[in-house]
């Protein structure tokens, strides 16, 4: 698998949400949270990554790829139970 | 059930487009069953009810739109065929067209540009802009070309709209990323042939030549390895390296699909040679970008070609086994590279092709479809109407068989592949496989022996078999293995746990150099009760594809088992040793062997479209060693006739090594496997030897 890591900074980070909101249902998300989206790469996700590019008009937007998580620590399910 | 004259395949002009035609007007009967009038200016093949989908489940669009433009792709061909026979299609050729104007005018209405909607798509009650929608939309842009101007105006109108669209979603995009379980290989491929359809089909469009450059830049980036990504060499104004922005390969060119190794998607090139026949047919020279790797891919896929024209599938096959294969990629390498490898193959199974639909004697492709209105089924058998219209389009090019000698001869040596952790012996005798990662992350292996290619196949836990507690099948975890190849065999050793770690099964997997002869050691130990313990795992495809039986004689009998429709049973044999169909012999170093004679098909595990048969132990458990055995297996007829003369456990009262005596074709052979971690020297039947850990050596005697 490999991935699609996008960062974003200052309103970058409201542009990147807005953009996900709007194409979440194509896209085969793997973390969000504000200003951090992971997705598993596919030409949909490039669409995205194209789109998010487009519409940033302010901050900073970073693209990564990677090939897979180094290191996954979750304790969600504890802190909700 | 029609019974349709057999198509002459004794006859020089074999496969000539009549031949195909023939087939595709078979198929018309069939599938006009399915075809569905919404309005008197729209319809469609199948079904929108997912009730009728099987087997059930998604995803819907491709299920839906993939299948159609298979079938108008095929009405295309025959609108526009001379060869057409109405008699046997039952339908005439105005017909054919008022299906393709009403079935394209429906596509696009239902696409994301278009104004109607339905369940079950999937966006809003439409489809477009999918994942998989390049594909279906450059198949259909085929369909469309080759109907020409005979398709009403507003349709080709409508489709132009769709196309435009679908071809506008790459531009200012790159082409993704994906080389582990999952690669990017076939995505990349399938947008290159869209964008080469809409660049040849709209040229005079605002956005031709970003998406002629995007075609380029994914079909570049369909097959890519490391060392393209620091290749200078000029390539079309820049260094080549400066194309790629994907790794979708590993180096030696293996991919990676579906969990592991899939030799069907190193036949993914065909998507860019479906791209590339949009320039040839419009009278453009294709961009050379469409053949990046491609030779090279089709060289490696060619490895697990088997004689008959069926592929190997030594990591596990996950789609349907044995598909009639008759890609237009075969046609181009034999016709414009010259391979005569290529022509076997797509002859053969021009020719599998004839025999299964006179089998189905309906209109099916495939004898051993469960018949289907929608879903996947529906969708196997509407590829094969497609594929055989891609190669009329193309052009059918003379192919001819190879003489079995000389494709055996061809097929001779052993190859290592690190990054799957597979190795492959292939002789004269067959082929012979051990893979530490399958599809489902398994372990398994495979063999094929010559004159066996219609029933030897496999599953994903050949050779190390099944372990269940409390009825719960343990996954197999490999820890850890040594491999060693030489150019006319291999061993590799190694350790797999199940049950996080309270089974822990060494195997040692040797074959040998003489072409004809493996061993199979496996010691397993247990720290838990075993509700199900079976070793070996052979698995004998017991269908159509072999008349549907399978002789098979042991120490004292003699059987033929007959497979679908038959008892399902157990066959204790008693015998340590077994023959299969006159080219396999297995024999243990002292179990009695069991054939399970399945009635109903059962394999792959989703599908169900191939009843395989096993052969397997039933080891008795020793304090907590639940396996200590070893098995030989022989391949060729030759082989088989060997089968018979022992395989002896040779005591070293050595802990942790395991050491057998048995004949290989040339002479008495010893197996020494070392399952310890540390280096052994010992003395085996008076030779001194020395084994490195988690290592096998062999040596005659």
């Amino acid at each position: 698998m490999a991935y699609v890591v996008l960062i974003a900074e200052g309103t970058a980070s409201d542009v990147l949400d807005t953009a996900w909101q709007a194409k979440s249902e194509r896209l085969r998300t793997y973390a969000k949270t504000p200003g951090a989206l992971v997705l598993y790469d596919t030409n949909l996700a490039r669409e995205f990554v194209r789109d998010a590019k487009s519409d940033v008009a302010g901050g900073k937007l970073i693209v990564f790829r990677c090939d897979e998580p180094h290191d996954i620590v979750d304790l969600s399910a504890e802190a909700t139970s | 059930m029609i019974d349709y004259p057999p198509l002459a395949t004794d006859a020089d002009a074999f496969p000539a487009e009549s031949d195909l035609v023939q087939m595709m007007c078979r198929h018309v009967p069939y599938i006009e069953q399915y075809w569905v009038d919404e309005d008197d200016r729209h319809g469609y093949f199948g079904t929108l009810d997912e009730n009728e989908f099987k087997p059930p489940g998604g995803p819907i669009n491709e299920m839906i739109i993939r299948s159609l433009g298979d079938e108008l792709r095929g009405y295309a061909v025959l609108y526009q065929s001379e060869q057409y026979d109405a008699e046997v299609a039952g339908v005439d050729k105005p017909h054919l067209l008022d299906r393709l104007n009403r079935c394209l005018r429906w596509i696009c209405a239902y696409h994301v540009t278009g104004t109607r909607r339905s369940t079950p798509f999937e966006w809003d009650g439409q489809w477009g802009d999918d994942w998989e929608s390049s594909l279906w939309v450059g198949d259909i842009a085929m369909a469309v070309h080759h109907a020409g101007n005979a398709l009403d105006a507003d349709v080709v109108e409508d489709f132009h709209r769709v196309l435009a669209f679908e071809a506008d979603r790459f531009c200012g995009v790159d082409p993704p990323d994906g080389r582990w379980i999952d690669t990017k290989e076939e995505e990349n491929a399938w947008d290159a042939y869209l964008l080469a359809w809409a660049y040849c089909l709209l040229p005079d469009h605002p956005n031709a030549e970003e998406w002629l450059y995007r075609g380029k830049l994914f079909a570049m980036n369909t097959f890519t390895t490391d060392l393209d990504r620091v290749d200078t060499r000029p390539f079309d104004g820049r260094p080549l390296k400066d194309w790629i922005c994907t790794q979708t390969a590993h180096p030696d060119l293996t991919v990676e699909n579906h969990g592991s190794f899939h030799p069907g998607y190193l036949g993914c090139g065909v998507l860019l040679l479906q791209g590339r026949l949009a320039f040839q047919l419009t009278g453009r020279q294709p961009p050379p970008h469409y053949l990046h790797h491609l030779e090279e891919a089709y060289e490696l896929l060619k490895r697990f070609f088997l004689y008959n024209g069926f592929t190997a599938y030594p990591s596990g096959q996950d789609w349907t086994y044995h598909e009639p294969d008759i890609q237009v990629q075969h046609a181009v390498m034999f016709a414009e590279f010259g391979d005569a490898f290529a022509g076997h193959i797509l002859w053969k199974n021009l020719k599998y092709l004839d025999e299964s639909m006179r089998a189905a004697g309906d209109g099916r492709f495939n004898a051993r479809m469960p018949y289907a209105a929608g879903g996947r089924y529906f969708q196997f058998e509407t590829g094969i109407m497609g594929l055989l219209g891609i190669l009329v389009i193309a052009g059918i090019p003379n192919v001819a068989t190879l003489p079995e000698k000389a494709f055996r001869r061809e097929q001779v040596g052993t190859d290592a592949y690190p990054y799957v952790w597979l190795q492959v012996r292939r002789s004269l005798q067959g082929l012979f496989s051990f893979a530490w990662r399958s599809l489902r992350q398994s372990a398994m292996g495979m063999i094929v022996p010559a004159g066996g290619e219609d029933t030897l196949g496999s599953d994903q836990d050949a050779f190390i078999g099944r372990f269940e507690v409390n009825g719960e099948r343990q996954m197999p975890n490999p820890l850890y293995h040594t491999d060693r190849t030489s150019d006319k065999g291999f061993t590799t050793t190694g350790v797999i746990e199940y049950a996080e770690g309270a089974i822990r099964q060494s195997i040692a997997v040797v074959a040998l150099e003489d072409g004809e002869t493996s061993l199979v050691i496996d010691r397993t130990t247990s720290d838990v009760d075993l509700s199900l313990n079976e070793g070996l795992g052979i698995y004998v495809m017991n269908d159509f594809v072999n008349d549907n039986r399978v002789s098979i004689s042991f120490d004292g009998g003699r059987r033929t088992v007959r497979g679908v429709g038959g008892k399902a049973q157990v066959i204790e044999t008693g015998s340590t040793w077994l023959k299969l169909a006159g080219c396999l012999g297995v024999e243990t170093s002292g179990l009695p062997l069991h054939y399970e004679d399945a009635a109903e098909r059962n394999s792959p595990e989703k599908w169900r479209n191939l009843l395989q048969d096993r052969v397997f132990l039933r080891p008795d458990a020793s304090g907590n060693t639940v396996r200590d055995y070893a098995y030989v297996v022989r391949q060729g007829r030759a082989g088989t006739h060997r089968v018979g003369q022992g395989v002896e456990r040779v005591d070293t009262s050595v802990d942790g090594i395991r050491a057998y005596r048995f004949k290989s074709r040339t002479a008495d052979t010893i197996a020494v496997a070392n399952f310890s971690q540390s280096t052994q020297n010992l003395d085996v039947a008076g030779q001194s030897v020395t084994v490195p850990p988690v290592d096998t050596i062999t040596f005659e005697i």
